[in-house]
Parts: C-alpha cells; sequence; structure tokens
C-alpha cells in the first residue's frame, strides 16, 4: 500500500467541498483559499487549485469578478452561486453521514482491539 | 555581471536574470504543455501565471530589484511540478527538484545571420556546426545545376527563427556526453510523468465500473501506446527520407528533361521514351509559340508538384510547422502551368487537324535492257554523330540529330504500269490547320533518287528542312513496272519497301522480279546448277551477314 497515495487520494475527495466552503463564508482570491487550504495541510502545492477553480466555475457553482488591487494586478474575487450553495449543501451533508459512518467503523473496531487486549 | 531579461508576467514588468527567464519560460511551456488537452487552459494558465507574478512581486525589495535563479526555484516548489498538480497522487519528491521539459529541437532559418535567407546558417544551428561547410556544399551544388532549385525549397520550406523561444529552438542544446545522459533521463522522466497521468486517466474510466481491475494490464497498454507512438515518429521521419530521395531524383530528371542539361534518357526497345526536350520542342513547337513560356508551363505543372513533395518530406524529416498559404499557392500556380500546357496542346492539335499530300511525277530515263536495278544510298546523317547525340524512333523509322536535322524511312511500292514505260510517283504527305496548310508543307520535304543509265538510286531516308514543323510527314513511292519488264533490288531495298502491303513475298531483295498479271513474280529462267549454287552460296552469305534467319531457298532450285 501507498500510504502517501492513500493520503493524497483522501485529500482529493474533500477538496471541492472545502473550496465551496471557503468562498461560500465570503468572496475570496485565490491566495486567501491556498492560505487557508496551506494551514489546514489540504494541499501541497499550488498548482493544484487553479485546475479545480476554472472546473468548478466552468460546472456552474463559482463565478468570479476582477477587482483593482493596490499592490499588483487586478484580482480574481470568487463568489459562489445558487447551484454552488445548493451542492454545497448536499455535499455538505454527505461528508456529515461520512464522517459519521467511518467513525462508527473506526471507533467501534478501535474498542474491539481493545477489549481484545 | 549577469545579463538580463525584462518580461512581462500577467501584466507586471519583472527585471530577471537571463539563467532564471530559461528556468522560468521552460516551467511555464511544462505547464502549458500539462494542460494542453484540459478545457479551459487559457484561463488555468492565466490563473497560474498571475500567481506567479504575486510570488515574485514579494521577492522584490528597494535592495533588490532583479529575480534570480533562487526566486524561481521557491516559485516552482510553491506551485508544483505538473504532475503534481492533477490529483495529487504522486508522491511528493524529497526534495523539489527542477523539472525540465527536455529542450525542443527544430530546424529555422537564421536570418541574423544569413548570406541569403540563412538557410546555411540555420542547417549549421540544427547540427551545431559552422554554415561555412553548408554554404561550400550549396555552392558546389550551384555549379552541378540543382543547387540553385535546392535553397529555393528549402527557403520555401523552413520557417524563420523570429522569436526568442524559436532561436532558442533553432539551437536546441549542444550534443555532448552530460547532455545526452541529461537528455535520456529527462526524456524517462518525462515518460513516467505522462505514464502516470495516463494511468490515471485511465483508472478514473475504469474505476467507476470495476475498481478492482486497473491492475497492470493498464501499464502494460499505456507503455506500448508510448513505444508505439515513438516507432510511429522514426517510421515517419524514415518516410520523409524516402520521399525527399525519391523527389530530389525526379526533380533532377524532370530539369534534365525540360531544360537539356543531361543527356538523352532513351529506351530504345519500347515506343515511350523521354528525351531531351529542346530537340522535340523545336521540331513541334516552331511558329506555334514561345517555346520558354511551354518550359515554364511544364515546370508548373510537373515541377510544382515534385517541389511539394519535396516540401513535405522536409517538413515530416525535421518536424517542421506546416506554413500558411504554401499548399494554395502551389496549387494555384500548378493551375496556371495546366493552363499554359493545354493552350499548347491544343495548339499543336490544331496543327495537327487535316492530312494532305502533294504528288510528284519522276522522270525515269527507261533502261535499254527491259531490267531496272534498284539500290538504296544511305543518306542518314546520324552516322556523324555519337550516340547521344540523336535519337531514334520506331526502330530506326524516324531520327532526329542534335542540331535539329530530321529524318524518315520513305515507304515503296510496287505497280503494274498502264503503259510501257517505267513510271516513279512521289507522294508526300503531311497534316496541318487546312488542307492547304498541309499540302504546302508536304512539298517542303526533300527527297532524292539517282538514276545512272539503268541503275536507280533511292535515299534512305527523306529530310525536313531545318524550322519546318514535324506534322506527320511521311514519304510513299510507287514504282509502275510495265507487263514483261523486270526489276532487281539489291539487299539494302529491304530498309524502304513497304512490307505493310502484304502482296509480294518478303524475299524482294537480292532478286530479279518481272510484273506479270499476277503481280511480280520470280523470273522464270533456266539456270546452271553452278549459278544455282552460287547464288544460294551468296543469298545465304548475305542473310548471316544481316543476321537474319535463313528460311528461304531459292525457288526454283
Amino acid at each position: 500500500m501507498n500510504l502517501e497515495k492513500t493520503k493524497a487520494q483522501m485529500r482529493k475527495g474533500v477538496l471541492e467541498l472545502c473550496i465551496l466552503s471557503i468562498i461560500s463564508e465570503s468572496d475570496v482570491y485565490a491566495s486567501d483559499i491556498i492560505n487557508k487550504l496551506k494551514e489546514s495541510k489540504l494541499i501541497v502545492v499550488e498548482g493544484t487549485l487553479y485546475p479545480l477553480l476554472t472546473r468548478l466555475k466552468n460546472e456552474g457553482f463559482l463565478s468570479y469578478r476582477w477587482e483593482e488591487s493596490k499592490s499588483g494586478p487586478p484580482r480574481k474575487y470568487y463568489q459562489i452561486t445558487e447551484i454552488g450553495k445548493k451542492i454545497l449543501e448536499e455535499l455538505n451533508m454527505n461528508w456529515q453521514e461520512l464522517v459519521e459512518a467511518v467513525n462508527n467503523i473506526i471507533i467501534k473496531e478501535n474498542s474491539e482491539v481493545k477489549t481484545n487486549q | 555581471m549577469k545579463k538580463t531579461f525584462t518580461i512581462n508576467v500577467s501584466g507586471t514588468i519583472f527585471h530577471i536574470d537571463e539563467d532564471a527567464y530559461e528556468r522560468l519560460n521552460s516551467y511555464i511551456n511544462s505547464v502549458k504543455s500539462h494542460f494542453s488537452k484540459v478545457e479551459g487552459k487559457e484561463e488555468i494558465i492565466n490563473d497560474i501565471e498571475s500567481r506567479i507574478a504575486e510570488i515574485l512581486q514579494e521577492k522584490i525589495t528597494d535592495s533588490k530589484q532583479v529575480i534570480n535563479i533562487e526566486d524561481i526555484k521557491h516559485v516552482v516548489s510553491v506551485m508544483g511540478q505538473p504532475f503534481e498538480f492533477d490529483e495529487e497522487e504522486q508522491e511528493k519528491k524529497e526534495e523539489s527538484y527542477y523539472y525540465q521539459a527536455r529542450p525542443v529541437k527544430r530546424l529555422y532559418r537564421d536570418t541574423e545571420d544569413s548570406v541569403i535567407a540563412g538557410v546555411c546558417s540555420g542547417i549549421a544551428a540544427y547540427f551545431h556546426t559552422d554554415p561555412i561547410w553548408f554554404r561550400i556544399g550549396f555552392i558546389i551544388a550551384l555549379f552541378s545545376g540543382f543547387g540553385f532549385f535546392l535553397y529555393l525549397i528549402l527557403w520555401i520550406a523552413i520557417p524563420e527563427a523570429r522569436t526568442t523561444a524559436e532561436r532558442l529552438e533553432m539551437r536546441g542544446e549542444k550534443v555532448n556526453i552530460s547532455n545526452i545522459e541529461k537528455s535520456i533521463k529527462d526524456e524517462v522522466d518525462n515518460l513516467k510523468g505522462k505514464i502516470n497521468d495516463l494511468t490515471d486517466q485511465a483508472k478514473n474510466t475504469f474505476k467507476k465500473k470495476s475498481p478492482q481491475y486497473r491492475t497492470g494490464f493498464d501499464h502494460v497498454l499505456i507503455a506500448f501506446g508510448s513505444i508505439f507512438k515513438y516507432l510511429f515518429k522514426a517510421i515517419i521521419i524514415f518516410i520523409g527520407i524516402i520521399l525527399f530521395v525519391v523527389g530530389i531524383s525526379l526533380f533532377i530528371t524532370f530539369l534534365a528533361t525540360i531544360f537539356g542539361w543531361g543527356g538523352i534518357v532513351l529506351n530504345e526497345h519500347s515506343d515511350i521514351f523521354i528525351t531531351q526536350f529542346p530537340l522535340f520542342a523545336d521540331r513541334f513547337l516552331s511558329g506555334v509559340g514561345n517555346i520558354s513560356l511551354l518550359k515554364f508551363g511544364l515546370f508548373f505543372l510537373i515541377g510544382v508538384p515534385l517541389i511539394m513533395l519535396l516540401y513535405s518530406a522536409v517538413r515530416l524529416i525535421f518536424r517542421i510547422d506546416k506554413v500558411r498559404y504554401i499548399g494554395f499557392t502551389a496549387f494555384n500556380i500548378w493551375i496556371a502551368g495546366l493552363i499554359i500546357t493545354a493552350y499548347f496542346a491544343f495548339r499543336i492539335l490544331k496543327d495537327f487537324r487535316y492530312q494532305d499530300y502533294s504528288k510528284k511525277e519522276i522522270l525515269i530515263e527507261q533502261p535499254k535492257s527491259d531490267i531496272l536495278y534498284l539500290d538504296v544510298k544511305q543518306n542518314r546523317g546520324y552516322d556523324y554523330y555519337d550516340d547521344n547525340e540523336y535519337v531514334v524512333i520506331c526502330d530506326n523509322d524516324i531520327i532526329i540529330t542534335e542540331d535539329g536535322k530530321f529524318y524518315r524511312e520513305p515507304k515503296l511500292r510496287f505497280k503494274e504500269s498502264n503503259t510501257d514505260q517505267y513510271q516513279m510517283i512521289i507522294y508526300s504527305y503531311a497534316r496541318g490547320k487546312t488542307r492547304n496548310a498541309a499540302k504546302t508543307l508536304a512539298e517542303k520535304t526533300i527527297y532524292n533518287i539517282n538514276q545512272e543509265d539503268s541503275l536507280l538510286t533511292f535515299n534512305s531516308f527523306f529530310e525536313l528542312p531545318n524550322k519546318v514543323n514535324w506534322r506527320d510527314q511521311y514519304l510513299r513511292i510507287e514504282l509502275l513496272i510495265p507487263l514483261g519488264k523486270k526489276i532487281h533490288l539489291s539487299y539494302e531495298m529491304d530498309e524502304i519497301i513497304d512490307y505493310h502491303l502484304n502482296y509480294y513475298p518478303y524475299n524482294l531483295p537480292g532478286k530479279t522480279w518481272i510484273m506479270t498479271i499476277n503481280g511480280l513474280e520470280r523470273e522464270k529462267k533456266k539456270f546452271s546448277l553452278k549459278e544455282e549454287i552460287e547464288t544460294y552460296q551468296k543469298v545465304k552469305k548475305e542473310y548471316r551477314k544481316n543476321n537474319f534467319v535463313l528460311n528461304i531457298f531459292p525457288y526454283s532450285l
């Protein structure tokens, strides 16, 4: 089993949920998203984010506007769309169920391991 | 001191060291190629570039104005290497080492170091040598004739190196051991990356249906795919080389034919032949139109497709991008050639429309005895020429010499005269736009017959005067023999007798014949046995000399 690979696959599944979630709180631009994701160690390299953002935008979950910046070129500010909100809700619910389900299994197994000892 | 460039990344100006620039350029190219098949690639790349600009902006301080290679390494480590982008399935490398795409090498014309169009310097840059060698080569090729056209083709086919990137591609990297090693390593890494990408794709598609089936089979399949891709490239280049060789030989043959640079290309045993074009052009075309115009027409009609063949070959070999409008232009030139050639063909065809003849009676001094001796004198001029200075058509029937002399054999027939005199009529035929033109042309045919006492000597060929076009001229001679009178034919008469008329035997030459009401017959004469044997031996000897099969026997023996 390739440990890093498995970890990466776990992260990958929730990445879209996290991005939508960050954007739903307030309008943000790419660096804000990157910083938050990096803090939580959800992404390793920034290059990962851009194709994802473009894909979410193309599917109509996100939109963006240009905003002037004091320290450089104009920035893209992303905001969530109505469809995006619905998708986020659904993904969120799915995530809660998943966490519960996974925890159920893991905790059960863990307690069994403990009792066996 | 270091050389710097000024670059514009997503609207921000940066000063950047040369080495840093090359790394950044290569990185961005590798990102571009990674996303080349993704929907919305321009947007992704723009976003990434503006992020790079942001990171670089942070690196600029009052004391440090120039982006250096460390900054670029930082950018690459933050943004990640292309294969790390997609689904983050790659293991993170321990040390973020710089991802470099293998430098692409392409053939360009180096117009900054050019004598004419930079073809030689471009080729030299491709092979990392001094342009002087190619220049010398071209000058030598120029003397042998095709250098000019080769240069022209390469000029058309090879694009000019305009941008910095193209200039870098033109030079590629110098070939030495460490670079070969590096390029092999890069290639392997690159391949690994691609295989991984493809594996991911394959997995993604298989996943939905049967997750357990994404086994080694996919890897094998993808590895085969890569092998086939490289094999395919090699085959393409091989085809290119073959096309080039074929194209060049056809082109040289064609030019030699049109402009008469080479010797005669002639197959005497077949009716189809190629020969020096000018020889025929003069005989066909004088008065019809400008021969140089026809040469251009033929050059466009046949030469242009050959040039296009060479052009595609060069493109296949050196992987040159298609130059716009070349095909379109070539097609138009070809059409122009077609029109010019068709015009000439039409004009010539018109000249062949009507046939007519002129009839000329030759007065024959009647022989004192009742026998007329017939002989042939060789008046062909080609014996004085070297083999490559004349052309033979239709098994000695027509001969054209290099200085434009035209010879053709006349055809002789025998008929019964309705008077008691030997008579001879010469019909000379020709074709022309009108009957009159045909007749006028026919009268220009030159043919001589000599008579000395009872010996009639025919010329073996009739001639056309210089500057008279060949319009299917031919000559028919009729010799009218009174009943009961005799002719004797020399062996050489064989050349001009019209055997297409099958009413007399094939052994006319070398014998005496008498005109009867049934046509020519062997003279019935009592020979002594000695005479018969002598005649037989003489015939046998003659036929052996002429390499004929001896299939006749004197009738009276």
